[in-house]
């Protein structure tokens, strides 16, 4: 009998020595004070992961600071970071998957707000400082938002009460004028014109299938990059970049893309006289051009580019490589001769770079 | 608690019956076809003690099998050494359970109730059992124990969080018929409270959407049909609804990203037996339909509840096969197998009209010899050649031995090439499906070391293994630039490791005492020579494998008085590719404690035993997959009733 208990005393400590506390909530805060000018490089993350982040580049250190957010707060920044804006000293960070749009300190990385209640939030726009649109894959309506309140004061039904496919869902947004033009991505082939002045939808122009990125030159063109579509899927069609006038709203030149497409990003430069897109490689040409360029301007080798930044202070070019989306990214910084002058890592998928 | 003897078959009528000591069988009477196999067995024990839970549960707590559980209810798959979850294959009395599109099987799906043996067959092992597991083969059975008159158990469960589980199995027959009837439904609505610390201004929550209910039965009818020959017929039918919360981090509010999963599965099975002075054969045939539909609905302003995904899925899958044995001495005997198996599927998304609709057929041979006419040495040469859809599987050759030191002391080896044939999601799901895939190939060594020690009031069995799996052309899903995730073949994964399992019955006094441990390193690493640069994955660790894993077992009994303590252990595991370090990409090791205790008493021809558990007994707040809550402390009442 002694023996027994000897056996049942040993057992029950030893049930004790393998508890060991599961330190779920060991998040340790970082202070930062970063100064006026740097870089911020949205990382996406993976999809029901919950692993998107932010880094900060620090271009005259040429230093990099990844998961800030976390550090700086103690909390994840979400599942699927899909954009971000900055406005004053405020950074907005449209976290999809998660229904949210953070606000936080630019500087600090502080968290000082947000927006939630949102389906699947995907981009920001500033009008004025008090009001701002949301743009949402699923909610078939764009949030009209008062930033200050960190509320919604309406929504602009964008529905097309079609069965077909789920139209039409909303992406980037760019003013010109009165009109505000949004990309209808996601198994859609429109761009939507809505009056700023009223909030309403006014017309549409389609375009290819799946317009995925937008951008504005000097001469107020609409520059609209098509992904096609997803290859093999009842929705596919021609890849490229569709020119549009803002006022006339006509469709001034379709470029085919004649190779496929790996049609990921778009951009122009700050005096909107030359667009960058990433199609495999990175290729630009002057808004004036007839045709595509042939030549690559960045060859990507095997590299998977993602997303282009330009650098409006110095036109320095950043470029991502989403690696194989499932571990941390990489950025390469291109002078204005696109030598490469510096690479770091970030987090994963890094889809767009921000300036302050 | 894990035994890799044969014929052991206990009927758990009555718990006093487990202390018996002369279970276990001498080497000599292995099956010849086990030789050389590591073949383990879930004790009886243990299913008694796990009946009202799902696969998932056992099979985490009670073997070296990795499962990656997104919460009770919720999606579980299971790996064997590295492997991934497609790699372990699932039958029910000779069913695969597996499913053709997604190739895996949801262990939170399949209740532990429906079988009353549980025997898991090591990689190359389950060559024998007619199944090509890379990682293993969980096979479930249900044997017939051939007695007169009738008896039953209920088996009632109340838990935390609306959780009610119940069985009521009734068995009647004869020396020459039997039928065992099965009906079970488990319901929670698993809505337990949680910090969520992971957003802004975080407060305790209550789980959503976390709900999960499922029903079923099954009749099995046994047939002693002659002096020589047995058969029986089976089936076996399931409904499910479960919600499929979202992620802590998810502020879109209650009326957005509603997930909800169900299903039903309807499997029969039939098995013809015949037993000659030197042969035998067995006939089976089987079949399982399966729908599934996944739907996740938001709440559009002037619209209403408006579904962004509308899925749903259809299989059916039949399974046949003959195997003959004819034994040409004492000590050797030859099996040959002909199987043909074929499966119909059809998928649909509604919104996006995404649809395929295929069929896939597939067979094969396999001729096996197994031998002991060398003193104190076993061994089996297997060759098998399959076929899929008019094309030829790799040849599969694989050679299985042992050495018996003494009456003891067991040495194992094992080869083996194996293949796995890509899910028909992972060719024609759209988007993303690779129509190009080639199958999964490799090759497997084991080797062991088993060893039994048997005394008047004590059974130890330890049995410590090494493995290694060569495997080419693994599958892999990853993101693309376009959004949507698409497999590829990945050039080479090496997975190995060593394991460790202990079981031990002993009494001392009036304790009785049952200790079971299971321990197993796992490396699974990606050796593939990349062509993308910057990839720094190629020689890390698979995401969601742990290096180390761990659990024990602990059963007490005094008298009509018990107790038991479970322990479970994961190390770190990696989420990213290239295995990086951070919360955001990597959880922490896992600790878990459950205890509980019971008492049995008889009243007449009734048998009572009522058990009251807790889990989480150190109320830890964790998580097993990135940003989803688990429970913190919760308890259940148990109450069993059996009958005869």
């Amino acid at each position: 009998m002694k023996k027994s208990f000897y056996i049942l005393f040993l057992m029950l400590a030893s049930a004790i020595a393998m508890n060991s506390c599961m330190k779920d909530d060991m998040r340790p805060v970082t202070e930062f004070d970063t100064g006026d000018k740097g870089v911020f490089v949205v990382c996406e993350g993976n999809f029901m992961y919950g692993n998107a982040s932010l880094s900060y580049y620090n271009k005259d250190k040429k230093s990099v600071e990844n998961t800030v957010f976390l550090r700086a707060n103690g909390i994840p920044l979400g599942d699927v970071a899909q954009s971000m804006v900055i406005i004053d000293s405020t950074a907005w960070v449209v976290v999809n998957n998660s229904g949210k749009v953070y606000a936080l300190d630019s500087k600090t990385f502080k968290y000082k707000g947000k927006i939630t209640g949102l389906v699947s939030p995907r981009y920001m726009q500033f009008l004025s400082p008090d009001k701002a649109y949301i743009t949402d894959l699923y909610s078939k309506c764009i949030y009209v938002v008062n930033p200050v309140t960190y509320s919604i004061t309406k929504t602009i039904n964008i529905d097309n009460n079609s069965n077909e496919y789920y139209r039409h869902s909303s992406e980037q947004i760019v003013f010109s004028g009165n009109k505000m033009f949004v990309n209808s991505w996601s198994y859609d082939n429109k761009i939507l014109v809505i009056n700023t002045l009223t909030d309403e939808l006014e017309d549409s122009v389609e375009v290819l299938k799946q317009p995925r990125k937008i951008v504005v030159d000097k001469n107020e063109k609409l520059w609209v990059l098509c992904d096609g579509g997803y290859a093999g899927s009842d929705y596919t069609g021609d890849a490229g970049i569709v020119k549009i006038d803002c006022s006339s709203l006509e469709t001034e030149q379709t470029f085919l893309f004649t190779n496929g497409s790996k049609a990921v990003d778009l951009k122009t430069n700050k005096t909107g006289d030359t667009i960058y897109f990433i199609n495999g490689n990175i290729y630009r040409f002057p808004v004036t051009a007839t045709t595509l360029p042939s030549e690559a301007y960045i060859e990507a080798g095997n590299k998977n580019f993602y997303a282009i930044g330009l650098d409006p202070e110095n036109s320095d070019l950043y470029v991502s490589d989403a690696v194989d989306y499932l571990q941390s990214g990489v950025v390469y910084r291109f002078n204005s001769s696109a030598v490469c002058t510096d690479t770091f890592d970030v987090g994963i998928i890094p889809n767009s770079f921000v300036f302050k | 608690m894990i035994l890799s003897l044969t014929g052991y078959c206990q009927d758990m009528y009555f718990p006093d019956s487990i202390r018996v000591f002369e279970e276990v069988n001498v080497l000599a009477q292995k099956n010849l076809d086990a030789s050389g196999s590591k073949i383990t067995k879930i004790d009886s024990l243990i299913i008694e003690n796990k009946i009202l839970s799902d696969l998932s549960a056992l099979l985490s707590e009670n073997s070296p099998v990795f499962v990656k559980s997104y919460g009770k209810g919720s999606l579980s798959t299971a790996s064997f050494r590295g492997t991934g979850a497609s790699h372990t294959k699932v039958s029910w009395n000779n069913v695969s359970l597996n499913s053709p599109l997604l190739g895996m099987v949801d262990m939170s799906q399949i209740p532990v109730a429906v079988s009353d043996n549980i025997t898991l067959y090591h990689g190359s092992s389950s060559l024998s059992k007619n199944s090509n597991a890379i990682g293993g083969l969980i096979e479930l059975n249900t044997r017939p124990v051939w007695e007169k008159g009738i008896r039953g158990k209920l088996i009632s469960s109340a838990g935390s969080f609306s959780t009610f589980d119940n069985m009521l199995e009734i068995k009647a027959g004869s020396s020459k018929i039997q039928s065992v009837t099965k009906v079970y439904s488990n319901y929670s609505k698993n809505d337990f409270e949680f910090v969520n610390s992971d957003i802004s201004s975080g407060t305790t929550e209550l789980r959503r959407n976390a709900d999960y209910f499922k029903k079923g039965f099954s009749q099995e009818l046994f047939f002693r049909t002659g002096e020589k020959s047995t058969a029986s017929v089976k089936a076996w039918y399931q409904e499910s609804d479960r919600g499929v919360p979202g992620l802590t981090t998810n502020e879109s509010g209650i009326n957005n990203n509603v997930n909800r999963h169900n299903g039903n599965m309807l499997i029969y099975s039939g098995e013809y037996m015949w037993y000659g002075e030197k042969s035998k054969l067995e006939i089976t045939h089987g079949a399982n339909f399966q729908n599934t539909s996944y739907n996740s609905t938001n709440y559009i302003s002037g619209v209403g509840y408006l579904k962004v995904v509308d899925a749903e899925s259809s299989s059916l899958s039949v399974f046949n096969s003959v195997l003959h044995k004819y034994r040409l001495s004492e000590k050797t005997e030859i099996c040959t197998r002909i199987n043909y198996n074929f499966h119909d599927v059809n998928s649909v998304e509604k919104i996006r009209n995404e649809a395929y609709d295929t069929t896939r057929s597939e067979g094969g041979l396999t001729i096996s010899l197994y031998s002991g006419i060398i003193k104190n040495f076993r061994f089996g040469i297997l060759l098998r050649q399959d076929f899929y859809d008019r094309k030829l599987s790799p040849f599969i050759p694989s050679v299985f031995t042992e050495y018996y030191l003494n009456e003891n002391l067991t040495l194992k080896c094992s080869f083996a090439r194996n293949y796995n044939l890509p899910g028909l999601n992972d060719l024609y799901y759209s988007p993303g499906g690779n129509p190009l895939l080639r199958p999964e190939q490799g090759y497997s060594i084991d080797g062991g070391i088993q060893n039994i020690i048997k005394r008047k009031k004590l059974i130890a069995q330890t049995e410590t293994g090494i493995n290694y799996s060569n495997i080419s052309d693994w599958i892999m899903w990853r993101p693309t630039a376009m959004g949507y995730w698409t497999p590829q073949n990945i050039e080479k994964v090496l997975a190995y490791g060593a394991d460790f399992n202990l079981s031990l019955k002993y009494m001392v006094a009036d304790f009785y005492f049952v200790n079971s441990a299971n321990y197993a390193f796992t490396r699974s690493k990606n050796m593939s020579s990349t062509n993308i640069e910057n990839d720094n994955s190629a020689g890390k660790q698979l995401a969601y494998i742990p290096k180390h894993s761990a659990n024990l077992f602990t059963r007490i009994e005094y008298r009509k008085f018990y107790a038991s303590h479970q322990w479970n252990y994961y190390s770190r595991r990696y989420t990213s590719s290239a295995a990086e370090p951070g919360i955001l990409v990597s959880i922490y090791p896992y600790f878990m404690n459950d205890v509980s205790i019971g008492k049995i008493f008889e009243y007449k021809k009734l048998f009572f035993d009522i058990n009251f558990r807790i889990y989480n007994i150190f109320d830890e707040s964790y998580r097993s997959v990135l940003w989803q809550p688990m429970p913190g402390r919760n308890y259940s009442l148990q109450l069993t009733i059996k009958f005869k």
